[in-house]
């Protein structure tokens, strides 16, 4: 009798990356999801200083969790001159990709290595760090979240070390795999905006995909203008319209077929 | 036919799993695109410097001390041991993201104090851009995965990194670490078998007293709570206490700071020199 459950192990399954989203393309997404799984595990054991867990995970998958994210990257494109055709680009990789990975370091802001490592400010006991941040008695105050800028700094950099490596260790786990993976700092960002990494003063997006096209390689110029998502829609537009301003609307397909011009001229 | 010695042939190629870690390191993904880095393997008696420049931090640094020990022990027992160092100049930012994560409200704020007020502390030099950081980050776990996918031992390490640009090596680079690559053996550098005659018992048992005291000594109950600092604690009783630090000690500090210095200066040209003809 409890073999039985052995027998229900079979099955067919179709696997397609398109179209889109249609169950083919969903049964596909499920090995990035657990490969992305991976990485996050990789993330997790990456060489940090002093083996201090510093790190929080999110995964995020589904048409409009990605959607979500892309458009919270077209917002913030918006707020600075400097990132906003790097933002514009990375959102629609983000729309093609089948998950996001967002890795937060949530000691940066509030438990430095206190190390005196001197890359923060070169001061003496991380001083550079404590004078900028509220404070009481070597406690940091995370408590005011009002910031002029994106990220609220200083950051202990010595902890924004570990989370490049952490965040390297996942991108390699997903080469290791196979799975197209980029780190983007504008993902990260849109990330730590919606909530992701919650706990976190700095954010980085890892958008993964296993397609034939790895999406986050070879940016065309307009990119979020010009990329596939929007050839086919406006396809699915002129593929109408054609019908009308072009060929359809000038015979009966049941009983007619326009001749050809040689023909029309033998009568 | 020929015969090679196993062992040697596991030495052999340490020096082509440091290669293959730089070529790594290279090929690691950037968030910024903006960070170059700087490289070098160091081997043999080249580590002499930075051997020495241990050697004279250890009054003021336990962990160098360990460190100390473990790179004399593999150059005088003749076990080879390539270093590669990885380093960066992260105190510039030409991004204007203007993200605020260094603590300035702008990419020009950050590079204006950084011109004016760079400084090195006990390891690298600041301050830094933190997206930059992180790409240099990115180099050296890279250099690791690669160095841990054949299976070698190493332990990236921002004090071996500290010591070597303390005596010229890497001498553009704000940050730098360093990945001992070998030796052949298991646990060189994590569990660090060769160390064992280097420190007694008592000499632990003080270190972990002086670095976290109450958290596992405690006997609370009082405002003056007794620290379980031997067998029969309750006898003679001793307390943790919070002083500046003495005379005596700053002079101990003073003298190995100078102790550091002459060494750093002995050896800076002299190492920096080869990156000048790099150059030409």
């Amino acid at each position: 009798m409890v073999m039985e459950k052995y027998d229900q192990q079979r099955g067919e399954e179709r696997i397609d990356e398109y179209p889109r989203f249609s169950p083919q393309d969903l049964r596909r997404r499920e090995g990035t999801i657990l490969a992305a799984r991976l990485c996050i595990n990789a993330a997790m054991t990456a060489p940090v200083a002093g083996g201090v867990a510093q790190v929080q995970a999110a995964l995020v998958y589904g048409q409009e969790e990605l959607e979500g994210v892309a458009r919270k990257m077209e917002e913030l494109a918006y707020t600075n001159e400097r990132w906003k055709r790097r933002f514009l680009n990375e959102a629609v990789m983000v729309r093609e990709s089948d998950a996001v990975i967002f890795l937060g370091d949530y000691r940066a802001h509030e438990t430095p290595l206190d190390a005196m490592c001197g890359m923060c400010g070169a001061e003496k006991g991380c001083a550079f760090f404590y004078e900028r941040r509220e404070t009481k008695d070597g406690l940091v105050d995370v408590t005011d979240k009002r910031s002029k800028t994106p990220i609220k700094g200083p950051l202990c950099s010595a902890r924004v070390n570990d989370l490049g490596y952490v965040m390297a260790s996942a991108v390699w786990m997903a080469q290791t795999l196979l799975v197209d993976a980029r780190p983007f700092m504008s993902v990260g960002l849109a990330g730590m905006k919606l909530g992701y990494c919650d706990k976190s003063a700095m954010v980085v997006g890892i958008p993964m995909a296993s397609i034939a096209k790895n999406p986050f390689q070879d940016i065309g110029i307009d990119y979020h203008l010009i990329n596939m998502e929007k050839m086919i829609d406006n396809t699915r537009k002129n593929a109408v319209v054609i019908r009308q301003t072009g060929s359809g609307i000038h015979f009966d397909y049941r009983t007619q077929y326009p001749k050809a011009e040689k023909e029309v001229d033998n009568g | 036919m020929a015969r090679i010695d196993g062992k040697k042939a596991a030495q052999d190629s340490l020096m082509d799993v440091a290669r293959l870690a730089v070529a790594a390191a290279y090929r690691a993904p950037q968030m910024t695109g903006r960070m170059k880095l700087q490289s070098e393997i160091v081997t043999g008696e080249d580590l002499r410097p930075i051997i020495e420049f241990f050697e004279a931090i250890i009054p003021i640094s336990p962990v160098m001390y360990f460190d100390y020990y473990s790179y004399k022990y593999f150059l005088d027992n003749n076990e080879p041991l390539p270093l590669l160092l990885l380093g960066a100049d992260l105190t510039k930012s030409e991004l204007g993201w203007d993200c605020g994560a260094c603590g300035f409200e702008t990419c020009a704020e950050f590079n204006a104090y950084s011109k004016n007020n760079k400084g090195r502390s006990a390891l690298w030099a600041g301050p830094t851009c933190n997206w930059k950081l992180m790409d240099f980050a990115a180099a050296c776990d890279f250099a690791c995965a690669a160095v841990a996918q054949y299976r070698f031992d190493g332990r990236v390490m921002g004090t071996v990194g500290g010591a070597a640009s303390n005596v010229g090596f890497l001498p553009a680079a704000s940050a730098v670490v360093g990945l001992p690559i070998g030796p052949v053996g298991e646990f060189n550098w994590f569990s660090r078998k060769q160390n064992l005659e280097t420190s007694t018992q008592d000499m632990h048992l003080k270190w972990l007293q002086q670095t976290s005291p109450t958290n596992w000594q405690a006997f609370p109950g009082s405002t003056k709570p007794c620290t379980k600092t031997k067998q029969d604690w309750w006898n003679d009783m001793q307390y943790v206490k919070f002083e500046s630090v003495n005379e005596e000690e700053v002079k101990i500090a003073g003298e190995a700071m100078q102790k550091v210095q002459s060494v750093s200066e002995k050896y800076y040209g002299k190492v920096s020199e080869w990156y000048n003809k790099d150059e030409e």
